[in-house]
């Protein structure tokens, strides 16, 4: 039962902290008696008794065989709960069926950040290290056994073999193997790639069981003894302050137990009054009674309508701009610019919307914190949680539940701070709930955007000169207002292509709305802009779009290829009935490759309705193709809900929308068929979780101007944004 | 408080709760059966749907006052004691989940949907299926939801 704790568990994890030059994991690491995690089935029970065998931070192999491999990311929804087994479980030839998963304790060592899709890219090489490793100590001391040389000894789905044909299961081998010092994780041989059992097949993840059955436990989910809900009213303008509040009426609810004012803290803490009570329902009709007068602050003028003016008005002045980066290609002599090709591009403001609101449970005491949390995060949520509370920060523990959905958001420690906060006042566990509302208009939101592009392309289309100016709020300075480069995290990419000669420059607008990461950060931006400006180069230049890519991808084989593939597999060529388009766009996504063919219908009445998106996919090495599959899948949705309908905006200092009635997500009925076309090598695995999302809004716009020969610059496309008389059908 | 006696996974239940209470909260605080979720409050995400005599309510905006002798079933109570539903069955058969935090509610709604029609056409799945999934997972979905159509046919 996710709901059933025991309190007298241990919870103690005795790490040996040598780590390993260069691979960054631990060995020597001891098992408690009987350690149980307390956040309920998301973690299980880790195998108990002395002769456990304990090679790395990694494995656990008992006696029964049962292997329990440790995963140091947080799951949410993109498969790592079953990815990274598989990769420590290939190198050491475990049986997959007697493998699952538990979660890592939030130490450093093991690196638990979780987000810019990276969990398999940069686990890839300790995992497999941790893997053949203890595939190396389980040889050892089956060949000690049988007193012949290691060279005669191979594995098999949790066996060693000798050549003779013997064999000793991996458990009968446990104790013995527990004795033998590990060997250089530098030093192991690693599978060739062609000989993977268990890496690149279709394999069925180890969480579905319990989320389809409501045993899976998130952060929501959490109940400690005496443990207060909170319901937290927040300054609806972002920098804004309590004035005055009554808590008389709050109080008199019952169930509630206490309110508490929370001061406002730089950035995305409002001033807040929160309401304490034994139960949710209690802390949300507590709320509702309360009678607050807020300060609003300087701020509470603020509108997106008013941003974009500015943006506009701003988008020329050079003056303004800082130069992010410029690059130039000096091998190639400057031919004459046959075509000057000039658009601007817009971005509202989007929120995650993540399923599961925020929510943290914290308990606090005067030696020690614990955390209960959907973290994406968590090994910052202890040092904030430490800084709070000046507990030593190896007395804070980070417990990482299943989160219902992170997407960026995850990555922020607003809710824990909370959390903390709450719980040291009150001397009892305290955790934060979030309503759809709060999450929605407290969010940390993808920035709002302006892109203009300026090109000179030669007579063949190939871009000379690729001006490339940014405009929008600075998530730079919303983090640290002193920096010297706004442009940072918003500016300076390079397109994929053959350009000659790039620039990059930022214009900061000036905002309060806090800004965030969002599931593929500014790749998302930029794949909608770059790649409906690739899009209009190539009609400039009279060439078909899937063609004007591929030449601009010359000596970029895999890169073509995904753009071949994809074309050939939606029919590219194939004629479409009047009011329906094709569109294509390519993204490099840290050499993740992704192209996507969206084929739109555009009726007057209905407006956009993308049918069917086509995908081809090379990320390397597939831990799981199936799914990677999946993440394609979710990607497409994910940013098709973004280009049809995404927009936060802001009035009178506060966010407008509120709610999934005013904040339009896709849902099953509008949602296209997707197919996903996989290519299969044995490069470096690459990163799954996001690629697929930036091409997405380019091939969709790009599809609406082949249905319609009109081209929409903005997000999200809206039928009013149509020239309706235009229409030929 | 009222008092209010409830049938809950064929088992009853009395709890003292404020009579606006929904029942989503009723089961996740007071009975302790987390795998109902809360999404919106509003009744427009479908995270936590549950069944009142085998059809689909969504719990969040269900005062527990309006629920009377009405047989609830959560997903805890889906399934058999050691079986799962063959709408369950179906969902591992096609990996639906990602986060998995809608996933409850949607399978209620999928599980109601067959008890009253046993072969849905896409068109019927996209009425019944209205629940939000930020994960995108739709298209597992409506596989999942058409392969226990057959299990159950046959």
């Amino acid at each position: 039962m996710s709901t059933s704790h025991d309190d007298n568990v241990s919870r103690r994890a005795f790490l040996v902290t040598t780590t390993v030059a260069g691979t960054g994991f631990l060995l020597g690491v001891r098992i408690p008696e009987r350690r149980r995690h307390d956040v309920g089935d998301h973690e299980t029970e880790e195998p108990s008794g002395p002769e456990v065998f304990a090679p790395n931070a990694w494995v656990r192999l008992d006696e029964s065989g049962d292997v329990t491999i440790l995963v140091h990311k947080s799951e949410m929804g993109q498969g790592v709960w079953t990815a990274l087994p598989m990769i420590v479980a290939e190198e050491m030839d475990a049986d997959w069926r007697r493998v699952r998963a538990a979660r890592a304790p939030t130490r450093p060592e093991y690196d638990t950040a979780t987000g810019g899709s990276s969990s398999v890219r940069e686990s890839w090489d300790a995992l497999r290290r941790a893997g053949a490793a203890t595939r190396a100590m389980l040889i050892a001391a089956a060949a000690k056994r049988w007193n012949v040389p290691e060279s005669e000894c191979g594995t098999a789905a949790g066996e060693v073999i000798h050549k003779s044909g013997k064999r000793l299961s991996y458990g009968a081998l446990a104790r013995e193997a527990a004795r033998l010092t590990p060997p250089d994780t530098k030093a192991v041989t690693l599978k060739d790639p062609r000989t993977f059992r268990i890496l690149g097949k279709d394999t069925k993840r180890l969480d579905t069981a319990d989320k389809v059955t409501g045993k899976a436990s998130f952060g929501i989910d959490v109940k400690q003894p005496g443990m207060l809900v909170a319901v937290v009213a927040r300054c609806p303008t972002f920098a804004g302050k309590v004035a005055r509040v009554d808590d008389r009426k709050a109080l008199g609810v019952a169930g509630v137990r206490h309110v508490i004012t929370l001061d406002p803290i730089p950035r995305n803490h409002p001033g807040r009054v929160a309401v304490l009570a034994d139960d949710t329902w209690s802390a949300m009709q507590g709320r509702r009674a309360l009678d607050i007068e807020w300060d609003f602050g300087d701020q509470a003028s603020f509108s997106t309508e008013a941003m974009w003016e500015d943006a506009r008005r701003r988008v020329n002045d050079d003056s303004a701009a800082t130069v992010n980066r410029q690059w130039a290609d000096t091998t190639t002599t400057q031919a004459t610019a046959a075509h000057r090709v000039e658009a601007t591009y817009e971005l509202p403001f989007v929120a995650h919307a993540c399923m599961e609101p925020m929510n943290c449970t914290a308990s606090v005491t005067a030696d020690k914190v614990e955390l209960w949390l959907p973290s994406q995060f968590p090994e910052q949520a202890r040092r904030v949680a430490s800084q709070l509370t000046n507990v030593s920060i190896d007395k804070v523990e980070a417990h990482v539940t299943f989160l219902g959905g992170g997407f960026g958001r995850r990555a922020y420690q607003d809710f824990v701070m909370e959390a903390v906060q709450l719980s040291q006042k009150v001397g009892r566990p305290v955790k934060v709930l979030y309503t759809r509302e709060d999450d929605m208009q407290h969010d940390l939101y993808r920035p709002a955007q302006l892109q203009r592009f300026r090109a000179q392309l030669d007579a063949a289309g190939r871009p000379l000169t690729w001006d490339n100016r940014v405009v929008g709020p600075s998530t730079e300075l919303w983090w640290n207002p002193k920096s010297a480069q706004p442009g940072r995290r918003e500016a300076g990419e390079e397109p994929p292509y053959d350009v000659v000669t790039t620039k990059n420059d930022f214009v900061p607008v000036s905002s309060p709305v806090p800004l965030g990461a969002w599931r593929a950060v500014q790749n998302g931006q930029n794949g909608f802009c770059f790649e409906s400006f690739m899009d209009e180069c190539a009609h400039v230049v009279g060439m078909d779009p899937v063609a004007y890519r591929i030449a601009r991808l010359a000596g970029k084989p895999r890169q073509q290829a995904v753009v071949s593939l994809a074309a050939d597999k939606a029919q590219w060529s194939a004629p479409l009935p009047k009011g329906r388009g094709r569109g294509i766009a390519f993204f490099d996504y840290d050499g993740t490759y992704v192209a996507e063919v969206a084929e739109v219908t555009v009726t007057r009445r209905g407006g956009v309705h993308v049918d069917r998106v086509v995908c081809a996919v090379d990320c390397g090495i597939m831990v799981n193709p199936d799914t990677v599959r999946a993440q394609v899948e979710s990607a497409v949705i994910w940013a098709t809900t973004a280009a049809l309908f995404g927009e936060i905006t802001i009035k009178d200092g506060r966010t407008v929308q509120s709610n999934f009635n005013d904040y339009r997500v896709l849902k099953m009925a509008d949602s296209p068929v997707v197919e996903v076309h996989l290519v299969r090598n044995t490069e470096t695995p690459t990163g799954m979780g996001e690629p697929a999302v930036p091409p997405l809004a380019a091939a969709i716009g790009n599809a609406i101007f082949a249905a319609t020969g009109q081209r929409l610059r903005r997000l999200p496309f809206r039928l009013k944004d149509l020239d309706l008389a235009a229409l030929d059908y | 408080m009222p008092s209010y006696t409830l049938q809950v996974n064929g088992r009853r239940h009395s709890v003292d709760v404020a009579a606006d209470t929904p029942l989503l909260w009723v089961v996740r605080d007071h009975l302790e059966l987390t795998g109902t979720k809360y999404g919106c409050g509003a009744g427009l995400c479908g995270a936590c749907t549950v069944h009142l005599d085998g059809s689909p309510a969504r719990s969040c905006t269900l005062p527990v006052s309006a629920v009377g002798s009405k047989k609830i079933t959560t997903i805890e109570g889906l399934g058999g004691e050691k079986t799962l539903h063959a709408v369950q069955q179906a969902w591992i058969a096609e990996d639906v989940p990602q986060c998995g935090y809608c996933q409850s509610g949607q399978i209620m709604a999928a599980a109601a949907l067959l008890a009253k029609n046993r072969h849905p056409s896409d068109a019927d799945i996209d009425a019944a299926m209205t629940n939000i999934c930020r994960c995108g997972t739709y298209q597992r979905m409506r596989k999942a939801i058409k392969r226990a159509a057959q299990e159950i046919g046959t």
